[in-house]
């Protein structure tokens, strides 16, 4: 009976070690680390509120929460959206993500991209200033346990 | 004293030869009035409840704007793709009116969820309209808090609650189904008023031609009830200031001119029979002087004390009895007579002394044990209703509505945390409060973020930035506007089956939040209920102030409670009734009371006087009964056939308002006609003390009898 209980109380121990492993930052956490990677964002909207958002470019509901944002003009008014480009492994759109960075105008390359679907010569071998950039991004993601796309946070300021 | 008969003969003979004098005096007067007073006739009588509400001004203060909550409810025989369709067609063009604020109903129902494709996935918000026809019903059918305040069971009915800067006209808008429209206005448009105008003008001039075989008499009528109105408007204007003629108003003022001057007026009638014009006026006078000074009197100090509450309906209402009373005794003593000396009749005779007789003879032998039982019943059941009313017992006052709504206003500096909690409190003290009525608040910015919350996968327990995201999603699908502005949240809370007076008196005083009422209803709710009390108190304690009278004209303790008792009869019955039909008192029945208490009180003492003089004079039981019920009794039933005919066209008509007043004050003066009719003369004769001596003889010769 010890025996069952030792084992019970291990097992409790390790569940709740790996549930530490993955607990979310706090706001405050995730915020300091967003803001590390400001110069990476792709901004859309010109509001107060900063929202920080991660998309896929060939995910369904990245696309629909994209394309809702620019067709509300209030949500374009209100928001400031710091777009970061953050891949689902099954989807494999890397080659997306790396077109958009390279893009001279990455905001208009990802709507085409997301809102009208349009296809572009993708063989483009990533440069090395775009790798960075996409794991950089990963690596803050995962801080933050990005777990969904789209995924958002929304800063409580609101700037004058 | 009722045996008394006052020498007017000089009086008499001095009005027929100044009558011309008279008669332009009056014109005169009546012209100066028309001329130079200009009475606001106000269509809607909203505002004269709303002008001393706190909770009225609370709103204004507050620079938010008020609105008219109506309730339209369509019948569809079968919901399917079609039906729908038409429904959302009549919502579209409902919430597409430039009156209208906000339409709620099935079809601006959203529905909250989130789809999902692996590590895809995001908050979602459609509109159940959208949805296909089965899938609503399933949807509906299963859900936990089935909303059946938009639709029934069976979804054969549609509610929609439509919120609109004033009350709509559906006729213009094309709705393919049975509808029914259910709004709180109380406007009267002036078509309703020359329609029922010209069906009164119909009702009196048939009936006085039925009864008196000519039309000058109803002329007469007509001259008679003007001046009152008009009169009694301007004396009201003068005491008080007010400008405004409430609707209730007129009605008070006409009822009362008309049964005054049929007294008068009867009497001329039925006194040329014998003898010449001036005898007949000088009858018309000497039998009616007395009793109709102290119906007057009466009235001024039995509703005298109303008069002086820091409430305008209150003293509108009962200045319109006590005034009217007066002005009518004031022109029936001196434009009457000097009108009816320039007419002489040919058919005077009234045939009803047979009608007279039957009443007579099957009441003199009446039962006493019968009298008994129903005077301890009707006290049981007046003390029953005295003792509520002072205890201000809540359940008197029930007003148990069903499918009710209320829209609040909550201001707010920020959204946070701590607010939304406080909203949430809200909701769950209000249901607890109210268990069986309320399951769930229909719209509450708590709500809608929990509900979003729920959905939003990415965030578990409401914290701020869950608060966040939720609000963000409120903006992306349009519902933010539904729920909040820039300085408050707006509330919207159906209730089932609920008293509404309790509902908004817990609304008033609770305290964790400032709450402001918006929707016209509710406010008019709140003011309402503050002058119903006041004026049931004021009206029971009005009742006893008239026993007392009674007792001190006839210099009799009995009488105290014979004034007391046919008064209050008709109230009480109809209260007995009213709560047998789970009806709540309301302020229409206290207007309908009022009224009601203006004409039994006239005909307690006509009938009285009647009657014992008649006694006095040696008539037997039977033949004093005879007399009282030729000479009093006819204007009385006449009176109130014509009134009750007028109160129950008022009760067909389409305004709740008017159609509760013409209902409840039909319903009282019938009552307080039986009660004349078959109570009073019982009462009479139980009380009757020359009965019981049984010596009195034959005075002498008195040449005024009859």
């Amino acid at each position: 009976m010890k025996k069952y209980i030792l084992i019970l109380f291990l097992l409790t121990q390790y569940l709740l070690a790996i549930q530490d492993n993955t607990t979310v930052p706090t706001y405050k956490k995730t915020l300091s680390l967003l803001k590390t990677l400001d110069s990476q964002a792709i901004i859309m909207g010109s509001g107060k509120k900063d929202i920080y958002v991660f998309v896929d470019p060939l995910c369904h509901f990245s696309r629909k929460f994209i394309s809702k944002v620019t067709k509300n003009d209030l949500m374009l008014k209100k928001y400031k959206y710091h777009i970061y480009l953050y891949g689902i492994a099954r989807l494999h759109s890397q080659e997306e993500i790396n077109y958009i960075y390279d893009a001279k105008n990455q905001l208009n390359v990802l709507l085409d991209i997301m809102l009208n679907d349009k296809k572009f010569d993708y063989l483009l071998t990533p440069t090395a200033y775009n790798q960075e950039k996409v794991r950089e991004i990963k690596n803050i993601a995962k801080q933050i346990n990005v777990n969904k796309r789209p995924f958002i946070v929304i800063s409580q300021e609101i700037k004058n | 004293m009722y045996y008394k008969t006052p020498n007017v003969d000089t009086y008499v003979a001095n009005v027929i030869k100044y009558r011309i004098p008279v008669l332009v005096s009056f014109l005169t007067f009546f012209l100066f009035i028309f001329f130079t007073y200009q009475p606001k006739i106000i269509s809607s009588d909203e505002m004269f409840w709303l002008k001393h509400s706190k909770e009225f001004k609370k709103t204004l203060d507050k620079n938010y704007e008020t609105f008219s909550l109506s309730k339209l409810q369509i019948t569809v025989d079968d919901f399917n793709p079609s039906s729908q369709e038409k429904l959302h067609t009549v919502h579209t063009v409902l919430s597409g009116l430039k009156e209208v604020e906000q339409v709620s109903s099935l079809f601006s129902e959203k529905l909250i969820h989130e789809t999902k494709q692996g590590d895809s996935s995001m908050v979602g918000v459609i509109s159940i309209d959208s949805l296909q026809n089965y899938k609503i019903k399933n949807l509906i059918n299963e859900s936990e808090h089935h909303n059946s305040n938009f639709v029934d069971n069976d979804f054969h009915t549609f509610n929609f609650y439509i919120l609109s800067k004033k009350a709509l006209d559906l006729s213009q808008i094309n709705i393919p189904f049975k509808y029914k429209y259910k709004t709180l206005s109380h406007s009267i448009n002036t078509q309703y008023y020359l329609l029922f105008s010209l069906l009164l003008i119909i009702i009196v001039i048939t009936v006085f031609r039925v009864l008196f075989s000519n039309y000058i008499s109803s002329f007469i009528a007509f001259f008679v009830i003007s001046l009152t109105g008009i009169i009694t408007f301007y004396i009201i204007n003068l005491l008080t200031g007010i400008q405004e003629i409430y609707v209730a108003m007129p009605l008070i003022s006409m009822s009362i001119a008309l049964v005054d001057y049929l007294f008068f007026y009867y009497r001329w009638h039925v006194s040329q029979y014998k003898t010449d014009t001036n005898d007949a006026l000088v009858k018309m006078l000497n039998r009616n002087l007395s009793p109709a000074f102290w119906t007057s009197l009466l009235t001024t100090l039995g509703l005298g004390s109303l008069v002086f509450i820091s409430s305008d309906i209150v003293k509108v209402l009962s200045l319109s009895v006590i005034v009217s009373s007066l002005v009518a005794y004031s022109i029936n003593l001196s434009f009457l007579p000097a009108i009816l000396s320039f007419f002489q009749l040919k058919h005077a005779r009234v045939p009803f002394n047979k009608v007279c007789s039957l009443f007579a003879s099957s009441e003199v032998h009446y039962s006493k044990k019968s009298l008994v039982l129903f005077l301890t019943i009707t006290f049981t059941l007046m003390s029953l209703g005295a003792y509520k009313i002072y205890e201000k017992n809540n359940h008197f006052f029930h007003m148990n509505l069903s499918d009710e709504q209320i829209v609040i206003n909550i201001p707010y500096e920020k959204i946070d945390l701590s607010f939304i909690h406080t909203l949430e409190n809200f909701s769950t003290d209000l249901e607890n409060e109210f268990p069986d009525s309320i399951d769930t608040i229909s719209k509450s910015l708590a709500t809608v973020v929990n509900n979003l919350n729920e959905a939003n996968s990415q965030t578990s327990i409401l914290d701020e930035q869950a608060l966040e995201q939720a609000l963000f999603y409120m903006d992306l699908y349009g519902l933010s506007e539904d729920y909040y502005n820039k300085d408050y949240v707006k509330i919207m809370i159906v209730a089932e089956d609920i008293d509404k007076h309790q509902f908004i008196q817990w609304l008033v005083n609770y305290k964790d939040l400032d709450i402001y009422f918006i929707d016209k209803g509710s406010l008019l709710n709140s003011a309402m209920y503050e002058k119903t009390v006041l004026l049931s108190i004021s009206l029971l304690s009005a009742l006893f102030i008239i026993g007392l009278i009674t007792g001190w004209i006839f210099r009799s303790f009995s009488m105290i409670f014979v004034g007391i008792l046919i008064n209050s009869l008709p109230i009480v019955w109809f209260g007995f009734f009213v709560k047998l039909l789970g009806i709540p008192l309301s302020i229409e029945m206290l207007i309908s009371m009022t009224i009601s208490l203006g004409l039994a009180s006239d005909a307690t003492i006509h009938f009285a006087f009647k009657y014992f003089r008649s006694r006095y004079f040696g008539r037997t039981t039977k033949h004093s009964l005879e007399k009282m019920f030729f000479y009093s009794g006819i204007p009385v039933i006449f009176g109130s056939l014509i009134l009750i005919t007028i109160f129950f066209l008022l009760g067909i008509s389409n305004i709740e308002f008017l159609k509760n007043i013409g209902f409840y004050s039909a319903t009282l003066i019938l009552l307080s006609l039986l009660s004349d009719l078959f109570i009073l003369p019982i009462i009479l004769l139980f009380l009757d003390k020359f009965n019981v001596q049984g010596t009195r003889t034959v005075r002498k010769h008195n040449p005024y009898l009859d």
